[in-house]
């Protein structure tokens, strides 16, 4: 698990009552989406979860969201595009990719700048 | 064997260079030949004039020696013929002025005579009284010697005379001239006849003479014929002599002496033209040998007397001659041996480049082809080492995302025992999230399993005769029990299910393989239907599975078969299925492939996926 901004995102942590504690998490696996949504519950997070990356772009706004934790492998789309995405409507949320992959720090700075590099253009 | 023969083979160069040392070869043999004759010709010219100026020589010299010594005696004679003595018939003192002169020319002349006018012996020198009373007297009146100069009043050479004693001789006679005792005439021939003085000349004398004045360093032959060709003298041919050269008995002993034929003529035509009193000299072939032949008049009296023959063979010119002939053998011989070894060594050169030709080429086909082998095996290597890269980076993925799919279900079932005790009320749905995640590792963890062995090649089959229409209805009933639970509007239809299919096959993988193929098309089509099928065709078992659902991608369409391509959204499949049942199917012996069908209705058509089998060959009654 990889986090570019890990303030908010404390799991042990209970009673955040304070506003920032909206969480975007998007992920194809059901299971897993199901799991993150309880546990960050009941750290009392508010937390709006998705399976499918466009669904999750289509209702997406403008401070909607204090935290977006994204998987990596969708279909449709992956998890830097929905990231591009999302970066082009509010471009102060926190993002946070997590994946089961085994990604070694210098092949995802490969991966990430490629794809945003990709994304710029 | 073809080795040696190849050596053997020479090229056209090769012969062209041989046949110019062969042309060189023969081109100094013959220039050589040339040479040598025509420096053999101008030796034996050489030596052959040589011969011919030396017999001309002798016999000029031989002639003039001849000459004077006959001059001497005709000297002698006319000292005699003006003797007082003999003027005036003084008997005593006569005989001695005669003896006096038969003493100074003793070695020629055999005696001298004095005649009176009627041609009878006076006086003989020499003799004593009672031989004297023998001769004196005789008449010597028919003789030449005595009638010529009685009647011209001058000196006589006679030709060849046989004596009344059988001996040939030769007479020069002198007249005498009582000039004071007449007053008849005047000049030096007038006077008064009364006798001859006379000289005789033993041709044995002439011929001993002769033969003393031949040059003792020069191999020559001497002959002396009067003026009427009678042979007076002949070295070692005593026996002709006294005979005409023109006679019979000579000329026949001409011809079998000489050869050939014409040099007889030759001879004949020389002796005729030295009987005219000339000089001069001839060749001719004695024997098959050559001779000079010089001949010159011995003048007495400013007329020839005598004809002198000197012969002379040129040994010389013909020992050289045949010397040179050996000389050109040899050096003919010479020639060709140096040629004959020139061939051999320009043979054997030839033939060694060839060789060594041959070894060079060989060599450089080896090394040509150890250096293609070279390439060919570099290319193999880089090959090799692509397509290790390649399976590296396919494994590096494959591990990768074998990983992942297998931390997902683990994550699953790990969170959810944990938070189970947090939820109890989501506890039985949290339980089936366990059971259907521990299901999908099971399942994610026997199609790795599969994948290894296939691409260890440790895939084995499990092979037993068996009905594949029967593992379709199988497949059939199962899955249609499946889509009645989770979808409706999607049928499920078995189409020529009364065929049967005998395979001799693993059951067990063929029924993993449709059901991978039914559990696609179920996953991918929402509505309408899914239609498997068996047939027969040439000898091979059909399936095919139809669905009306999404098709395939295009873009995933040339790695469909390959691992992880075609992994459904629905999260339930692994990814391996496809990659799985190609292997299967190809162990089989049989083929797998898949295509989009015909859209219809602005629908997209759905795809199907076809694979063939072998069938079973049908055992024979026995």
């Amino acid at each position: 698990m990889i986090s570019n901004d890990n303030d908010n995102n404390d799991d042990n942590g209970k009673n955040h009552d304070n506003k920032n504690n909206r969480i975007l998490l998007v992920d194809d696996e059901h299971d897993i989406t199901t799991l993150f949504t309880l546990g960050l519950e009941d750290s009392g997070f508010k937390v709006n979860a998705f399976n499918d990356p466009l669904q999750a772009l289509s209702g997406f706004k403008v401070g909607s969201y204090d935290l977006a934790l994204i998987d990596f492998k969708m279909p449709k789309l992956n998890g830097f595009e929905l990231y591009r995405e999302i970066r082009k409507i509010d471009g102060k949320i926190k993002v946070c990719f997590v994946t089961a992959f085994e990604i070694y720090h210098d092949e995802l700075k490969k991966k990430f700048q490629s794809n945003l590099n990709a994304s710029s253009q | 064997m073809s080795y040696t023969q190849k050596n053997l083979r020479i090229s056209k160069t090769n012969i062209v260079i041989l046949s110019v040392i062969a042309a060189v070869v023969l081109g100094i043999s013959i220039f050589a030949y040339q040479y040598l004759t025509s420096t053999s010709h101008r030796i034996v010219d050489i030596a052959s004039e040589e011969v011919r100026s030396n017999t001309r020589i002798e016999a000029h010299d031989i002639s003039q020696i001849f000459t004077n010594k006959l001059q001497i005696v005709g000297a002698l004679l006319q000292t005699l013929s003006e003797s007082p003595a003999i003027h005036n018939n003084e008997y005593k003192r006569a005989d001695i002025v005669v003896d006096t002169r038969q003493h100074s020319s003793s070695d020629l002349t055999d005696f001298y005579m004095w005649l009176d006018k009627s041609g009878k012996i006076n006086w003989i020198s020499n003799i004593n009284e009672s031989t004297y009373k023998k001769y004196k007297g005789t008449d010597l009146s028919y003789r030449p010697y005595f009638t010529f100069p009685r009647d011209t009043h001058s000196v006589y050479y006679s030709n060849l005379i046989e004596s009344n004693d059988k001996v040939p001789r030769l007479y020069i006679s002198y007249p005498v001239i009582n000039s004071t005792a007449s007053s008849t005439g005047a000049g030096p021939h007038s006077g008064i006849f009364t006798g001859v003085v006379v000289a005789s000349i033993r041709l044995e004398t002439i011929g001993n003479f002769l033969k003393n004045q031949l040059f003792p360093q020069f191999n020559s032959t001497i002959g002396l014929l009067d003026r009427n060709g009678i042979i007076l003298y002949a070295t070692g041919a005593e026996q002709y002599v006294g005979q005409n050269v023109f006679g019979n008995k000579f000329q026949s002993t001409l011809s079998s002496l000489l050869h050939p034929p014409d040099s007889k003529n030759l001879l004949n035509g020389l002796i005729g033209k030295s009987l005219q009193g000339n000089t001069g000299s001839g060749d001719i072939l004695i024997n098959g040998k050559m001779n000079t032949i010089a001949y010159q008049p011995v003048v007495a009296n400013g007329k020839p007397f005598l004809i002198l023959y000197i012969t002379a063979q040129h040994n010389v010119a013909s020992d050289v001659s045949a010397l040179i002939g050996q000389q050109q053998y040899f050096t003919i011989l010479v020639v060709t041996i140096i040629g004959l070894v020139a061939l051999i060594v320009a043979f054997l050169v030839f033939s060694w480049n060839k060789r060594l030709e041959t070894i060079v080429k060989a060599r450089t086909r080896e090394l040509n082809i150890a250096n293609d082998t070279l390439a060919e095996s570099n290319k193999q290597l880089a090959r090799a080492n692509e397509q290790l890269k390649i399976h590296d980076k396919m494994q590096n993925e494959f591990i990768n995302i074998a990983s992942h799919e297998m931390k997902t279900p683990t994550q699953a079932i790990l969170g959810y025992s944990k938070l189970i005790e947090r939820h109890p009320d989501k506890s039985n749905e949290m339980m089936q999230a366990i059971s259907r995640n521990a299901m999908r590792l099971q399942r994610l963890t026997s199609d790795i399993l599969d994948v290894s062995r296939i691409e260890s090649r440790a895939l084995r089959l499990n092979l037993e005769r068996f009905d594949l229409n029967q593992v379709i209805s199988d497949a059939v009933e199962d899955y249609r029990n499946g889509i009645d639970k989770s979808n409706s509007d999607v049928k499920l239809f078995h189409e020529g299910k009364n065929i049967s299919l005998q395979v001799e096959a693993d059951k067990n993988r063929l029924a993993q393989v449709i059901s991978n193929l039914l559990s696609n098309a179920v996953k991918f089509t929402k509505e309408g239907s899914i239609r498997i099928k068996a047939e027969k065709d040439d000898g091979k078992a059909l399936v095919s599975v139809k669905d009306t659902g999404q098709g395939i991608d295009a873009e995933i369409r040339p790695r469909l078969f390959t691992k992880f391509v075609a992994k459904s959204d629905t999260g339930t499949g692994t990814g391996l299925g496809l990659f799985i049942s190609k292997s299967i199917i190809e162990a089989h012996g049989g083929k797998i492939w898949a295509e989009n069908n015909e859209s219809y209705d602005g629908k997209m058509g759905g795809a199907t996926f076809t694979f063939i089998i072998p069938l079973s060959v049908p055992k024979e009654p026995m």
